[in-house]
């Protein structure tokens, strides 16, 4: 299979500490790819060594199926840790030094400007910019030049609700509108899975392993909930229905595990059944949940 | 290449450091000329009767524009000026996190290293003729050109630009090991003040241990310094020896510096 972006038994050490251990991480053009770990797990660091800012150990990293030398010219937008922005300068002029840089028509600012959401900032100067204006700014600066793949490290850190919404829907818009393939690190993992086609988990710097998202979904538990006048009968009447061992007990209400789509049955049966349902609640494990599964709940 | 001088030309003529370090450079340059030429005045109303021999001890005969202009550089506070514009202009992009841009698009660390050594070195060399420049006006005005304007003159300002040189890439060398701004300046300030005591301790340590009757001299270390040579060639009519030797040193100094700055910034993770 053609990878857009792969590494085969990447590894960095700090010392005698193992940063990023043999990591083979595969990402396929069109993806949104999540790289989800804790805290130290190796993340940015694996970012930073594709992106040839920090230097691997051992192991390759290919991109286009061409190894990563660090004298390429692939098409590739970052933002690594903080933006990168001049903060004296305004967003046109952060723009503008890019451009000059990447040996871009400035042609292209103003269109990125109002992708970004930054185009009625005018003279305003970057420092004077909200955190996340300027994480909107750094991934203006990562779209110049039209990237094939950006790679944004923990790009909603720090945003309030509305800016971490700008940023989902600008990466959805990118991907799905102009097919940029992105990598994408967060701690946020209910918003990641928003947005990522693919995960990758990471702990102490080995890739415990990747999937896609519907894989994920799949592999997630789902639970129904429902509060009801008389539960031991409600039991007796979906046990017909599903396993006894999905169903549990609680109080007035009934903890079932099964299909979210057979809820609407469930619900059907008691009521005929004479029985008032009063809530019903569907339940997903989220993607933290499970991946706090994956990490041995942290341990 | 010609991108990368291009963004590092933008990012020098934006310097904000550079502009403030040029505007008090010029205003230190005046207020000095200002203060020597009231000095001078008070002296000669004080002494009205001396001869020239004896205004000569107080120095009062040797001000002119041709002495500032061959002096201008020549002193701690254009060390101090480097050390700041220099520093902070290298250092901006690690510290604003510019340089990730830079290296994720593919360009070499050494292009990066050199790009910047060109635009800021071009940086220091107008700064350096800019205090020349209003050394000599400034001077001229209070104490008339001077003599002997001759072609050594010229020569001389081109070797001091080579040691300007010197100076500002020994401050890219420290912006890009440290790659924090504090750092860098603090070494950059300190390490031109520090250097020649050592060097001088070095030299009396020399002239301690050796044998009496042989011909070390009292600037075993210190001939060999940018400092010393500096000094030597800031007067009107240097010797061509000096001229060339000092010539050679600071060369030798600038290729040093470009080295190790190459070396360091190969191994740097940004």
């Amino acid at each position: 299979m053609d990878y857009i972006l792969e590494t085969r038994q990447l590894t960095k050490k700090f010392g005698s500490k193992l940063a990023v251990d043999h990591v083979d991480m595969h990402i396929q053009k069109g993806d949104i790819y999540g790289l989800i770990g804790k805290n130290g797990a190796g993340k940015t660091t694996i970012m930073r060594m594709m992106l040839s800012l920090a230097f691997p150990t051992s192991g390759e990293i290919y991109m286009f199926g061409k190894p990563v030398s660090g004298k390429s010219d692939v098409k590739i937008g970052s933002l690594i840790e903080s933006p990168g922005i001049f903060k004296n300068y305004s967003a046109y002029d952060n723009l503008k030094a890019f451009c000059v840089l990447y040996g871009i028509d400035d042609a292209v600012i103003e269109p990125i400007l109002r992708i970004i959401g930054l185009a009625d900032t005018g003279k305003k100067k970057a420092g004077q910019f909200s955190l996340g204006m300027k994480q909107r700014l750094g991934i203006g600066i990562a779209l110049l030049a039209e990237p094939e793949i950006i790679i944004l490290d923990e790009p909603v850190n720090g945003l309030d609700p509305a800016g971490i919404k700008d940023v989902r829907d600008l990466v959805i818009k990118l991907n799905q509108e102009k097919g940029v393939t992105f990598l994408i690190s967060s701690h946020l993992l209910d918003e990641l899975s928003k947005m990522v086609t693919k995960y990758g988990i990471i702990n102490n710097g080995c890739l415990l392993e990747e999937l896609d998202a519907a894989e994920m979904e799949r592999r997630g538990s789902h639970q129904i909930a429902i509060t009801v006048s008389d539960p031991l009968k409600s039991a007796d009447l979906i046990a017909t229905m599903i396993p006894p061992q999905n169903i549990t007990i609680a109080g007035n209400q009934l903890l079932l595990n099964a299909n979210f789509d057979d809820s609407a049955k469930f619900n059907k049966l008691l009521v005929e059944n004479g029985i008032w349902v009063s809530a019903l609640e569907l339940r997903a494990e989220s993607i933290e949940q499970y991946y706090m599964h994956a990490m041995g709940d942290g341990r | 290449m010609k991108q990368l001088l291009s963004f590092e030309y933008r990012k020098l003529i934006r310097s904000k450091a550079l502009y403030i370090c040029a505007i008090v450079m010029v205003c230190l340059n005046i207020i000095g000329v200002v203060i020597t030429k009231a000095s001078m005045d008070f002296i000669n109303s004080s002494f009205s009767g001396m001869s020239d021999t004896d205004l000569q001890m107080f120095g009062a005969m040797d001000y002119s524009g041709l002495k500032y202009l061959l002096s201008a550089c020549n002193g701690s506070n254009m060390l101090i000026f480097f050390a700041i514009f220099v520093t902070i202009f290298v250092c901006s992009d690690f510290t604003e996190g510019t340089i990730k841009n830079i290296v994720s698009r593919g360009y070499s660390r050494e292009k990066i290293f050199f790009a910047k050594s060109i635009v800021i070195g071009t940086g220091s060399v107008l700064f350096s003729m800019l205090s020349m420049l209003t050394g000599f006006v400034a001077g001229s005005v209070a104490f008339g050109v001077g003599k002997d304007f001759g072609g050594t003159t010229v020569l001389t300002i081109l070797i001091q630009l080579l040691a300007m040189i010197a100076y500002t890439m020994m401050n890219v060398l420290l912006a890009v090991l440290f790659g924090k701004l504090g750092g860098a300046l603090t070494l950059g300030i300190i390490i031109p003040l520090i250097y020649p005591i050592i060097i001088q301790l070095l030299d009396l340590l020399v002239v301690f241990m050796s044998d009496k009757s042989s011909e070390v001299t009292q600037d075993f270390f210190s001939r060999f310094t940018v400092g010393t040579n500096m000094t030597k060639i800031s007067v009107i009519g240097a010797d061509g020896k000096d001229l060339l030797f000092a010539a050679v040193i600071f060369f030798v100094y600038i290729m040093l510096f470009t080295l190790l700055g190459v070396l360091a910034i190969r191994k740097k993770e940004v």
